[in-house]
């Protein structure tokens, strides 16, 4: 059974019609086809499919689409205002040149990004105890450096 | 199905501008002698060990490598395929040195195979840095001198002595021609007969730390994986694969499946199930609801399995004799002092991010395949075989790639199946439980050894008996009949390389009912766990410095190998200040000092105990690949290896259970996170005068789980004899 | 058995008649450790519940239905959010919950990683997630994990540990909560509270109507 669900992504107003428990990973690379959200285990394990449900983060592959009802999704496409001015996660990832086959990499910066909202000036433990994402190249060094460095340019930037 | 035409590619004055040049570029060959003799296996052995091994690329010619573009940006087409390892990015350096532009002007892409520049051999082995250096920038080098000749005729000059490139022009003292107005304005190329390589004094660009090329479209989140492409008609598919060792279907009831809603079609073979749907969510959900009765001749169990991986068991192959350690354990006048110790690792799982994905388009007159792959032209023959179509007319595409790591694992066949059956696009991609109960896996070992001691704390000889599960022998049934053994993957590494008399190594060759393959390090991770932690159980029973004791096998020998050992280790010891660490007890140390296909690395790690468990606090590692191409890439690798070495020797374990693999996703089987992240320092030394780099993507890992294993004994007595290590303290 | 912190509101009205018992002075305070908890002479501890009238064979139908009581909170479906440190359980062998999960300030985990990131209101049946309403820790005043059953009694009974309830507000969380009865609906691959639940709301009931006893020491 397929139902209607009207919800805000990365600030446009946007409606699907799905089944009511396709998880809203699915709905959001294959509906909407933004592919920046990534499938790695489908049960909320990995974190490569994490996004931003009105300010929070999420594990898509887990949350029902028909939990996104009204609500407002943040992807990684709709983190930047633009591709030349990068949200300071994305631009730190940047900086840091943080990533190899970087498939886990969204995921990782979309935690890095709430990270750097509740921490202002996040220390190598606040980043390890908060952030349970996998990666498997190894990249987790510079994804530390590169939190600490994006949390410095918010500060800067506001 | 057409891939989404780049600009460049649909741009009518693009044009080929070479039709048939004839350079050939020889970049060795594997020479298979018949016969089977001892000899014969270890002088593979050598060779393999060395891993000398010919790019696998085939036509050099510069037309099928590059391509000018309208803003002058040079596209140059990859046979190898970059998952993470920066591959890309340091053949993006090598054009870029040559063809003297700003690295941004190179753009690099993968090849398709219908482009006829495929690569036999697949990604893999770290090999692609090196096997690339010198003909790729040959072949650079090559359109440097085409350009200059052509730009030469275009002023009606006789010399191009003088000639200059810069920022995408060549340059003549006075007129300019750049790279674009020189292709539309020949016809008629001319091939210098000897490109000129750059000597490696004027290097501007190779030696240099570079971001990555493919940095921005992944932080932007880009469709650049497979898993991301789509294409009009396109339907999703999931396969039902037995998650039992060697089974089959017995019975199935697909009925239920078949009415959900959005399921197309129904696929069923005698080994697999695939439901094909018009959304992944369907296709999963239907998958799910297929009952069925597996077929399982033998519903292993852990122990078994491991039993069948013993030294002693199996088909054995020396493939080390130096001097005759036989006879000194046999000797009854001079009495030695004997150790005798042996080593496990378990099966481990790739888990790489990126689930296999396949996008298989099956027409009358061709096939298209979309694919993560580390061997595309694998791929094109497997699927031209296996559906009777000329090569030609199979066509594979491979994509950037979420991790590769030696993980052969694909659905290809399958993909291709479903596709005939519904004559569209059908995209397949792999659920995390069949990447972890049905793919490929790193094969057990076991490891025996025996050392000679004798006067001065001198070790007169050693022997190592190593037993594996196959990592690619099994399916090569020719090679395996003439190697005997999978030494050159599974094995490799295992030789002891110190200077010492008498050595002697065999390897034994076991089958397991597990699907098993090479894994990040091939042999040397289970190798370098082994052979190293014994080096050091020796210097703990002799009571010698671990440093001190392998600089003692190695400072007296002439050969090139040992020197660079001794290098690494020296360096090694002076940045981690060696003499100087504080005797603590709340902290231990241990080293570890390995070869990989001549890249020479060593590594010292630190230990902590942090709540009852141990934690790596700090790495100071150090490799010389000889030439570094891309400093911060190298960096990347090993920074990357660190964290796999500790997520592989700490936490990974795959093991059976009733006939399956008890690890169906993350949860049961735990890898290193953000929390394990340790302090690095990374030094990477060069060779002076070296031809070549050798590869960086893997051996930087072989010492990471005996240094941990090693600095756990320094910290709490207890011996580390397999992994994953005992982590509780 | 999990997060009664939102139910406290709506069961102040008990708090009237549990005031009025004086036995109750001497139960645990909210900030008490688990320690504190073990006083010198049991005989104050004893009858803590002591709300009613009772005889020794109500006393010990009571008892025995708690023992019933004590088998569903004890469960791993139940006790796994019910710690008495910070970090909720998983499974049945009741290992750390994965990815550094913690209690948070409001016991709904935090501040990066919520556990409605992850958990919704039920079970998800494409991730195998599962999910009720109000998913999240109980308080740390209810963490039973570890503590004999005596201990649990105590804390369980006391209105300063158990978010001001009565017997009566307890029976009917116990029966009528939605993430309490998630319990016996906990979705794929996970056993359900091992008592029936039929046979689990008997004995809260028959718990109640004989003087809501918990175990002396």
């Amino acid at each position: 059974m397929k139902s209607k669900i009207n919800f805000t992504i990365n600030g446009k107003q946007t409606s699907v019609e799905v089944n009511l428990e396709m998880p809203l990973l699915w709905v959001i690379r294959d509906e909407l086809n933004l592919k920046g959200t990534k499938f790695g285990c489908g049960r909320a394990m990995c974190g490569a499919c994490s996004v931003h449900v009105d300010g929070e983060l999420v594990r898509s592959c887990s949350f029902a689409i028909k939990r996104a009802q009204g609500k407002s999704i943040t992807t990684i496409e709709g983190l930047s205002e633009s591709e030349e001015n990068l949200h300071p996660i994305q631009q730190a990832w940047i900086d840091e040149n943080v990533l190899q086959c970087g498939y886990c990499q969204t995921g990782f910066m979309m935690a890095g990004a709430k990270l750097i909202e509740e921490f202002s000036d996040p220390t190598d433990e606040d980043i390890k105890a908060n952030i349970s994402n996998i990666c498997r190249c190894g990249t987790h060094p510079r994804i530390i450096s590169a939190i600490k460095r994006a949390a410095s340019l918010k500060k800067s930037n506001s | 199905m057409e891939r989404k035409k780049t600009k460049e590619q649909t741009n009518p004055s693009r044009r080929k501008f070479l039709q048939n040049v004839g350079i050939t570029l020889a970049s060795g060959s594997f020479v298979v002698a018949a016969g089977g003799c001892q000899p014969i296996r270890r002088f593979i052995a050598d060779f393999a060990s060395e891993m000398d091994l010919p790019s696998g690329v085939k036509e050099w010619h510069p037309d099928y490598w590059f391509e000018i573009n309208e803003d002058n940006t040079i596209s140059m087409f990859s046979p190898k395929i970059e998952m993470g390892q920066g591959t890309l990015t340091g053949f993006a350096m090598m054009v870029a040195e040559e063809l003297d532009l700003n690295l941004d002007m190179v753009k690099v892409h993968h090849a398709e195979t219908s482009s006829g520049l495929t690569d036999g051999f697949a990604t893999g082995g770290s090999t692609s840095t090196g096997s690339m250096y010198l003909p790729l920038r040959t072949t650079a080098a090559t359109l440097a001198g085409m350009l200059k000749n052509a730009a030469a005729k275009i002023w009606a000059l006789e010399s191009t002595e003088s000639f200059l490139l810069e920022d995408a022009h060549v340059l003549n003292g006075t007129d300019a021609l750049s790279f674009h107005e020189i292709n539309l304005k020949t016809t008629d190329w001319e091939v210098p007969k000897k490109p000129k390589l750059k000597d490696p004094k004027n290097f501007k660009v190779i030696g240099r730390g570079f971001r990555r090329s493919d940095l921005k479209d992944k932080v932007l989140g880009k469709p650049i994986y497979a898993i991301d492409q789509a294409y009009p008609n396109m339907l999703e598919a999931v396969v039902l694969s037995s998650p039992y060792l060697e089974s089959s279907i017995k019975k199935a009831n697909t009925s239920k499946a078949a009415f959900l809603e959005d399921v197309v079609k129904i696929v069923r073979t005698e080994t697999w199930i695939g439901v094909i749907a018009k959304n992944r969510y369907a296709a999963e959900m239907a998958k799910r609801m297929i009952e069925v009765e597996w077929d399982i001749p033998k519903k292993w169990q852990q122990d078994e399995v491991l039993s069948l991986v013993e030294v002693g068991k199996g088909k054995a192959v020396n493939i080390q004799n130096d001097g005759n350690a036989k006879k000194v354990f046999e000797e009854e006048e001079i009495e030695y002092q004997v150790i005798e110790r042996s080593y496990r690792t378990p099966f481990g799982s790739h888990a790489q991010m990126e689930p296999n994905v396949v996008i298989a388009d099956y027409t009358e007159d061709k096939i298209t395949i979309v694919t993560g792959t580390q061997g595309p032209e694998i791929i094109r023959n497997w699927v031209a075989k296996e559906f009777k179509f000329k090569k030609d007319k199979v066509n594979v595409i491979p994509t950037f790639l979420g991790g590769g790591f030696g993980n052969p694992y694909t659905q290809h066949s399958e993909a291709v199946q479903l596709s005939k059956a519904v004559r569209r696009p059908v995209k397949v991609v792999a659920t995390r439980e069949q990447e972890f109960q049905s793919a490929h896996h790193r094969p057990c070992t076991h490891h025996e050894f025996k050392v000679a001691i004798g006067a001065g704390k001198k070790i007169k000889a050693i022997t190592h008996n190593q037993a594996f599960g196959d990592m690619v022998l099994e399916a090569i049934p020719l090679v395996k009949k003439l190697l005997g053994a999978d030494f050159v993957s599974a094995g490799h590494g295992a030789r002891i390389l110190y200077d010492i008399e008498h050595r002697n190594t065999t390897v034994w060759h076991n089958k397991t009912p597990l699907k098993t393959s090479i894994w990040r390090g091939v042999g040397c991770f289970p190798n370098g766990f082994a052979v190293e932690t014994f080096m050091d159980e020796i210097a703990v029973e002799t009571g010698q410095d671990p440093f001190e004791m392998r600089l003692s096998y190695l400072r007296k020998s002439k050969d090139e190998l040992h020197q660079r050992m001794k290098r690494v280790l020296e360096t090694l010891r002076e940045k981690c200040n060696w003499e100087n660490i504080p005797l603590e007890d709340k902290v231990g140390q241990g080293i570890a000092l390995f070869e990989d296909r001549k890249t020479v690395v060593a590594a010292m790690v630190e230990v902590v105990a942090v709540a009852g468990k141990i934690k790596v606090k700090k790495v100071y590692h150090v490799s010389n690949p000889a030439i570094v191409v891309n400093r911060e890439g190298a960096k990347q690798q090993v920074e990357g290896s660190i964290m796999m070495g500790i997520s592989a020797s700490m936490y990974e374990k795959i093991t059976v259970k009733d006939g399956q693999i008890e690890q169906s996703n993350y949860h049961q089987y735990p890898m290193a996170t953000l929390a394990d992240c340790p302090e690095m320092e990374v030094y990477l030394l060069e060779d002076e005068g070296a031809k070549r780099p050798y590869g960086m993507g893997e051996p930087p890992l072989s010492v990471i789980a005996p240094a941990i294993g090693n600095a756990i004994f320094n910290l709490t007595g207890k011996r580390q004899r397999s992994l994953p290590f005992e982590l509780e303290v | 058995m999990k997060a009664f912190s939102l139910l406290f509101m709506g069961f102040l009205t008990f708090f009237v008649i549990s005031a009025s018992n004086p036995k109750l002075d001497k139960a645990p305070s909210f900030n008490d450790s688990i320690d504190q908890l073990r006083p010198e002479s049991s005989s104050e501890a004893r009858n803590t519940a002591g709300l009613f009238p009772t005889n020794e064979e109500e006393k010990n139908k009571s008892l025995l239905a708690f023992d019933v009581i004590l088998k569903v909170l004890k469960d791993p479906r139940c006790i796994n959010c019910h710690p008495t440190d910070d970090r909720p359980r998983q499974g049945d062998d009741q290992h750390l919950h994965l990815f550094n999960v913690r209690r948070g300030k409001t016991n709904q985990g935090g501040p990066i990683q919520f556990c409605s990131g992850c958990h919704g209101d039920d079970n998800n049946v494409y991730s195998g997630v599962p999910g009720a309403p109000h998913w999240g820790l109980a308080p740390k005043s209810m963490g039973w994990l570890g503590l004999s059953d005596y201990e649990i009694g105590q804390k369980f009974i006391s209105k300063s540990s158990n978010g001001q309830r009565s017997p009566e507000a307890l029976a009917k969380h116990m029966t009528e909560d939605a993430l309490v009865l998630w319990g016996w609906n906990p979705g794929e691959n996970r056993k359900p509270v091992q008592v029936p639940f039929e046979e689990f709301k008997k004995a809260v009931a028959d718990w109640l109507d004989n003087g809501a006893h918990v175990p002396s020491k």
